[in-house]
């Protein structure tokens, strides 16, 4: 009876989203039913896939609460998507070069972890720092100029499907189902959720918080690893301009699937809706001839009223 | 006598209980009334009422005769009702001035955000206020820089800058040593000389007993008993609180084995000045001394939140080196924390997660996958052992009245088995029911061959469960007394907690 | 921090001084493919000329830095400074301190008329953006319906290339259906482009108006498979276009002369220190009362490409892909 009681409190968590998710697609598929079209649900499935890859990350690292955030991952995904391609022109095969690119994004989290949890320097400047630095190291090694010539079995990481199903959905959905075990089946997760819910008391309980917080930031640098690997196929090229303002819609989809930003509270399947969102209104807005003009106006109000809602919802079952 | 304030049929409800039910309340002009019940009697929640903190469901209050309803704290203030909260509201980081004056500033002309504040009027406001409760410290002073009892003459001064006609103070004495809950009784008589009303909070009966004109008792919710001081008795109170009679300091034999812990000149910052003692298996080790001796931080060495600068700890006579709470907690060292909304609960967490966080190693699958039907078990086991009250063990602790909290602490360290057990305080704030329940516990592990220290302010508590006492006083071990017969006295302790004997001894 | 200003300062006037070799100093607007053309020429230039250049392009587009390092280029005392500002009216006050100083000024790819620089050396925009219309008016013989894609809807040049092509294909049955404002991020205008495809299946065309919006559209176009029944014109000639443009997926591409504009810059501000700044004018086309040299652009098809790519080779750009 206990269990049950966990479960249905569990699924109603992100129950607010879905219907959001849901009741937007069907809106758009109404008023423009080639919505449906196998192509246009590929393309949605592809954004999904990059933006959902990030807010995961961002997810973990959010939840360890005391104002922790990663500014980063939008920098590091042209980052890693230039050095990626620089390295496959450059003869170094392409599965030696993915691997390189994880290690090197897992490395930058752990530059983070260790700024945070060494010297005690917030989060959110850290990874500003890296924000511009990554940006800038982009362009120090592109000049501006994007990397082509990738080879075409690296492609496939973005542009191939199995069974009709895009290869990065794929990722996504198995980066998920790790997560989320990671997240709520392991002695890791439940000491995420007590760093993030009380800091001082996890550490009284015995909870290694350093290392908590050095796992969260390594975890948000390999997700934007892979999905700077999956742009830069997506794109056919490293091109050092993508991904600005990604870190915030990553943060933004965190926040509508239920990510506390106080910490100790978040899920992989409701930040994975929350990415769903943003990511079908880019589509939706197009699918319904929305005037350009209007599309970050709209997007913005999405966001704003998505969370309020989840906010008011909160209050009200509180 | 006249009514300042008056409340009738008060009526509360909260999601699945009814938190104070039909409750009529009065306060007589000049009185010192306290307002007694178990945590989860109601008594905070009528306090928010009365104080515009919360609204009733239901019910009226009268402030001098006139009918009112508070929307807001605010409110109630406006008209002559303050109160001061069991933690503390102070802006640490502003002066004493500026929280007397904080958000009601006096300023040159018409007040408005951007008004010039008249500093030297606030301050001779502050001195004079300050003088008539005999404080001994400067307006200008950091609230940072004070004492816990020094903070809470702020809030009275604070309180007092208004003019009020009633002065809630919710557990005044829970954070204060002897001395200072005496000078606190000397300020509380001499506003009731003023014409000043108290309503006043404790879980200490002896308190209640010394300083009430009345005593207003609270069980589930409802008014069960009204008392002149003269008429009450302590287990007349208690057992109009508990509703049944209750068992104090029980008596358990224990024969002190081999020395568990040993820990040799523990030095840290000016806090622990050089620390030596044993603590041997059965025996519980009461730590005395006043609030800031160095008992606390002198835990945190052991267990690790700290790492000391000098000395050394043996377990079972080998030399350990810990460095964090996670090394102690291998060593089987548990602590019980003083603050246990800060150091011991996750109060967004359940019940459950709570008490399985320190033993979740040993109960899951390969060292890291969650086994989440041994994690019930052992909640469930331990709720049912210590009766926490709680609809079910995935409730989230926050919802849990502060006994069971704390009930929650003690789970969370009972379960892990460990060899030593630190009690940090462990029954600060808890209701007379829980408290007798923890004691016994705390005598039962001893007698089970645990080493047990217990750091308490409440010298009875010290006195009654203690084999031996370790006296502290400025980081420094004054004296180390036996206890095996219940020989001890306050005098006793307070003559070597004061610093008393050091004095001699240098 | 400062003391060591003044210092390094005093030594560039010196070395300046000593050398008596002219310092020309080139700022642009941020780092792309299109700046570092500019760069290259510029360096051609110097070298050819025997004077020292300096390029600088902030990160991204920003005035501040602009403004910092022409200030400091003003103090260095150079011989010679151009700038492509962010802001045209920003900048206004510290070009005339320049002219002021005996430092001449001019303006590349984005005038500011205002500040008194004495040339303005760019593509015109507007007339780029007609002639991409006029092109895709023959593309689809005056009928079907165009998407456009840009990274901006307040800059000035995606502005004025928009209203060109707008201007060009007026009365004509070439419809635009939509503008996608991708905020100059690649992925997401191949979203858009991408999403657009299944908005519109009786699309026509493409019109990009940012480098990387032409390969965006192909590639959105080539996953579709509908190479040859969309066509698409767009601007810019970095490898990753050439290459769409090599295989017939991009029907025509508009590149400015970056590298001429690069290399005119230096040129006249040598000359404007050799022959004094009237002389140097005098040689230079009037256009009412001001001196604008339009380096124009160059249209790449599947046809002239390998033309192209050979006077690209000629000037020390070349392009491989």
């Amino acid at each position: 009876m206990f269990r049950k009681k966990e479960n249905s409190h569990r699924s109603f968590k992100e129950l607010g989203p879905i219907i959001a998710f849901l009741s937007l697609a069907a809106f758009t598929a109404v008023l423009n039913p080639r919505f449906l079209t196998p192509f246009n649900l590929q393309t949605l499935g592809r954004q999904i896939a990059i933006f959902g890859i990030l807010a995961i990350g961002e997810t973990f690292v959010i939840m360890a609460g005391g104002g922790a955030i990663d500014l980063s991952p939008g920098s590091m995904i042209a980052l890693t998507g230039v050095m990626a391609a620089w390295l496959m022109t450059h003869g170094v095969p392409v599965s030696v070069s993915a691997l390189l690119i994880l290690a090197f994004s897992i490395g930058v989290g752990v530059w983070h972890g260790f700024f945070v949890t060494r010297l005690e320097v917030p989060a959110f400047i850290v990874t500003l720092g890296t924000l511009t630095i990554a940006r800038g190291m982009s362009a120090v090694i592109t000049r501006g100029w994007p990397i082509i010539g990738l080879p075409s079995s690296f492609l496939k990481l973005d542009q191939g499907s199995i069974i009709g199903i895009p290869i990065p959905v794929w990722i996504l959905v198995l980066l998920g189902l790790i997560m989320d075990f990671f997240l709520r089946k392991t002695i890791f997760g439940k000491h995420l959720r007590a760093v993030g819910g009380n800091e001082t008391a996890a550490r009284f309980s015995g909870v290694n918080v350093n290392r908590v917080r050095m796992i969260t930031f390594m975890i948000s640098g390999f997700m934007a690893g892979i999905a700077g690997l999956i742009v830069a196929a997506r794109l056919s090229q490293g091109q050092p301009g993508v991904g600005s303002m990604y870190e915030l819609y990553a943060i933004a989809s965190a926040v509508i699937g239920g990510t506390s930003l106080t910490g100790g509270e978040g899920s992989v399947l409701g930040s994975i809706v929350g990415a769903s969102i943003i990511s079908l209104l880019w589509n939706a807005l197009v699918m319904l001839n929305v005037s350009t003009y209007w599309h970050n106006v709209v997007i913005g109000m999405v966001i704003v009223v998505a969370v309020t809602l989840d906010v008011l919802r909160k209050r009200i079952r509180g | 006598m006249k009514t300042v304030l008056r409340a009738r049929k008060i009526l509360k409800r909260f999601p699945g209980v009814v938190a104070v039910n039909g409750v009529d309340f009065e306060v007589y002009e000049g009185e010192i009334l306290s307002l007694v019940g178990e945590n989860g009697a109601g008594k905070s929640t009528l306090i928010k009422i009365l104080t515009g903190v919360l609204q009733p469901d239901s019910g009226e209050i009268e402030v001098m005769g006139e009918k009112v309803s508070f929307k807001s704290p605010l409110d109630a203030f406006s008209k002559g009702i303050s109160v001061i909260h069991q933690e503390l509201s102070l802006a640490e980081n502003l002066t004493v001035v500026e929280n007397v004056f904080l958000a009601s500033e006096v300023t040159r002309g018409r007040r408005t955000l951007f008004s010039r504040v008249s500093m030297e009027e606030m301050n001779s406001r502050t001195k004079e206020l300050l003088s008539t409760i005999k404080a001994r410290f400067e307006p200008d002073t950091l609230v940072s820089k004070l004492t816990t009892a020094e903070k809470q003459m702020v809030e009275i001064c604070k309180a007092l800058s208004k003019k009020p006609k009633v002065i809630f103070m919710d557990e005044p004495t829970s954070a204060l040593t002897i001395s200072e809950v005496k000078a606190l009784f000397e300020v509380i008589r001499d506003l009731k000389r003023r014409g000043i009303s108290i309503v006043f909070v404790s879980h200490r009966i002896e308190e209640i007993l010394e300083i009430s004109d009345r005593i207003i008792v609270m069980r589930d919710g409802k008014r069960v008993a009204t008392m002149n001081r003269k008429d009450a008795t302590v287990d007349y109170l208690i057992k109009a609180m508990v509703g049944r009679e209750v068992e104090f300091f029980p008596r358990v034999d224990t024969n002190p084995g081999e020395v568990i812990l040993e820990v040799r000149n523990l030095k840290w910052r000016d806090r622990v000045k050089g620390v030596s003692f044993e603590l041997r298996r059965g025996e519980v080790l009461g730590f005395a001394g006043l609030v800031g001796a160095g008992r606390t931080e002198t835990m945190h060495l052991i267990f690790g939140i700290e790492e000391p600068e000098e000395g050394e700890i043996f377990i079972k006579g080998k030399k350990v080196e810990i460095r964090s709470p996670r090394d102690a907690i291998k060593l089987n060292i548990g602590l019980i924390p003083e603050d246990r909304k800060l150091q011991g609960l996750i109060l967004t967490m359940s019940v459950k997660d709570n008490i399985v966080m320190p033993s979740l190693r040993h109960i899951s699958n390969f060292g890291w996958i969650l086994n989440e039907r041994a994690e019930e078990k052992l909640a469930e086991e331990y709720v049912n052992l210590l009766k926490i009250k709680t609809p079910f063990i995935h409730q989230i602790s926050e919802n849990l009245s502060g006994g069971n909290q704390q009930k929650i602490v003690l789970a969370k360290w009972l379960s892990t088995n460990s060899d030593i057990l630190i009690f940090d305080e462990p029954t600060k704030g808890i209701d007379v029911a829980t408290k007798a329940e923890i004691h016994k516990m705390i005598r039962e592990l001893a007698s089970s061959g645990k080493g047990v220290i217990m750091i308490s302010s409440e010298l009875p508590e010290i006195l009654n469960l203690s084999d031996r006492v370790v006296v502290m006083w400025e980081g420094r071990i004054t004296a180390i007394l036996d206890n095996s017969n219940r020989q001890l006295t306050q005098e006793e302790i307070m003559y070597h907690a004061s610093g008393q004997s050091k004095k001699v001894m240098v | 921090m400062r003391k060591l200003f003044v210092f390094s300062l005093i030594i560039a006037l010196l070395t300046g001084l000593a050398f008596g070799k002219l310092i020309i100093g080139v700022i642009g607007k941020s780092v792309h493919p299109y700046w570092s053309q500019v760069e290259q020429g510029v360096k051609t230039a110097g070298k050819a000329l025997g004077v020292e250049t300096r390029f600088f392009v902030p990160p991204k587009e920003d005035i501040n830095a602009q403004l910092q390092m022409l200030e400091s280029f003003i103090a260095q005392g150079f011989s010679g400074i151009a700038i492509a500002p962010s802001d045209p009216s920003a900048v206004i006050p510290t070009i005339k301190k320049a002219l002021e100083m005996g430092i001449p000024v001019i303006t590349l790819d984005t005038d500011s008329p205002k500040s008194g620089r004495y040339v303005y050396i760019g593509t015109d925009n507007y007339s780029a953006g007609y002639m991409a219309g006029t092109i895709m008016k023959k593309l689809l013989n005056g009928k079907g319906k165009v998407v456009i894609g840009t990274g901006s809807l307040t800059a000035m040049n995606s502005l004025q290339r928009i209203q060109g092509f707008k201007d060009a294909i007026k009365g004509t049955n070439i419809k635009i259906l939509d503008i996608l404002n991708d905020e100059e991020d690649g992925a997401r205008a191949l979203s858009l482009a991408e999403s657009a495809l299944n908005a519109h299946p009786d699309l026509d065309a493409f019109f990009g108006v940012y480098a990387y919006d032409g390969p965006a559209q192909a590639l959105a176009v080539k996953n579709a498979g509908k190479v040859g029944k969309i066509k698409i014109v767009c601007f810019d000639t970095t490898p990753d276009i050439l290459q769409y443009v090599k295989k017939g997926i991009i029907n025509a591409t508009l590149g400015q002369r970056p590298y001429m504009m690069g290399y005119l810059s230096v040129t006249v501000l040598y000359l404007m220190n050799k022959i004094g700044v009237t002389n140097t004018l005098m040689m230079l086309p009037k256009v009412g009362n001001d001196y604008v040299i339009d380096t124009g652009v160059d249209v790449v098809t599947p046809d002239n490409l390998d033309e192209y790519l050979k006077m690209m080779e000629k000037l020390g750009i070349p392009i491989k892909f």
